[in-house]
């Protein structure tokens, strides 16, 4: 009888225990109040190739590639509007975390500050690896708020790498964890 | 159009309707224009002349060239448009619902950019592709089929991504991550704290 139940909750086990989701990004036309000046959806075979195309020169950029299932990007016009977008992606941020995603950064820019720029990155957790990548920001300089999700598995390591490549933003996580000497890059940050 | 090079019912019918839609949103005047599909044996012909007439300047074009079946296109004239005001042409949405899917969009001031592109096959090969571009006071959409997917990985390894540019693409490409670009883009830079 035991063996039974053991067996019975074990199988409820996935229903009980919140399952980390991905994210649906159809929703940000929606949710921004505009269509976005820049939208890119890379999947399937494109990602195939650019990751042969990676593999060629870079290896580590090709096994990078290798991983992925999609990338999405997408840059809206925030014009002024900046507390209304502020206030949106906080909101889509807390909705992440209640989805399962954790907080990687967030740098909120306060009155004063030189660098008008917001920042969340939210990892999906999977052991050695995320499963999925979302990083927001918010470029006060340019006005525009950049959203780029990449699901895969992804390297910690390959974070920064991965947001300059596919939304222009860069992170500097220090040169320990990212050195772009490793891919053939000879500039200095 | 298997043959010859032939007026293009389709992209005709599309342009005008994308066209229209661009007036609608921007205010702009799109003009009457040129409509044209080239098939295997126009593009085959072409590919022959290139090699006759300029055999070594023309060979990435024609390494990448013989992976396409066939080109339509359709150019019309635009006047006093924003690319900003741009957005995706409601009419594309028949493609989206026939198994096309957008893969890029670019707006800004001085143009806009939609490329669609279609997989098939349980390689899911990138079979067909679309490009509406907007810009220097032109409506241009080209519509190319053929194995795309060996196309793209062709110029990739020639590195002859600049022919998948221009009129076609744009910076699409590189915008998309899916090309390295060579040009040091100024980045928003973002400092975590240790």
């Amino acid at each position: 009888m035991t063996r039974y139940l053991l067996a019975a909750l074990v199988a409820l086990l996935p229903l009980v225990a919140p399952a980390a989701q991905p994210l649906d990004p159809s929703r940000l036309d929606s949710m921004f109040g505009t269509q976005p000046n820049i939208e890119v959806n890379l999947r399937g075979s494109l990602l195939r190739l650019a990751a042969e195309a990676a593999r060629g020169e870079e290896p580590e950029a090709g096994l990078m590639l290798d991983g992925l299932r999609a990338v999405t990007v997408r840059v809206y016009p925030s014009g002024d509007n900046r507390d209304r977008f502020v206030s949106r992606m906080d909101g889509l941020g807390d909705e992440l975390e209640r989805d399962g995603w954790m907080t990687m950064v967030r740098i909120r820019n306060l009155p004063g500050d030189d660098e008008e720029e917001d920042v969340w990155v939210y990892v999906l957790d999977d052991g050695d690896v995320f499963d999925g990548l979302a990083v927001m920001m918010l470029d006060g300089e340019e006005e525009n708020a950049i959203f780029v999700h990449i699901d895969g598995s992804i390297d910690p390591a390959d974070v920064a790498r991965l947001t300059s490549r596919f939304g222009n933003v860069d992170i500097d996580f220090g040169d320990d964890d990212y050195d772009n000497d490793d891919y053939g890059d000879d500039d200095d940050e | 159009m298997v043959l010859s090079g032939c007026y293009s019912f389709e992209m005709a019918r599309v342009s005008k309707r994308v066209g229209q839609d661009i007036e609608r949103q921007t205010g702009a005047d799109v003009g009457g224009g040129l409509s044209m599909g080239l098939g295997p044996i126009s593009l085959a012909t072409a590919q022959a002349g290139a090699w006759v007439f300029a055999p070594e300047s023309t060979r990435e074009a024609r390494q990448i060239g013989r992976h396409i079946a066939s080109v339509e296109f359709s150019r019309r004239p635009v006047r006093g448009f924003d690319g900003r005001l741009v957005e995706r042409p409601a009419y594309l949405e028949r493609y989206t619902r026939s198994g096309w899917h957008p893969f890029v969009s670019v707006r800004d001031s001085a143009s806009a950019v939609f490329v669609f592109l279609r997989e098939r096959g349980r390689e899911q090969r990138i079979t067909n592709l679309l490009a509406v571009v907007v810009a220097e006071d032109e409506l241009m959409l080209t519509k190319v089929s053929g194995n795309l997917s060996a196309m793209i990985r062709e110029a990739i390894a020639v590195g002859g991504s600049d022919l998948l540019g221009g009129d076609l693409f744009g910076d699409a490409l590189e915008d998309a991550g899916l090309i390295e670009s060579d040009d040091e883009v100024p980045l928003p830079d973002v400092e975590t704290a240790p």
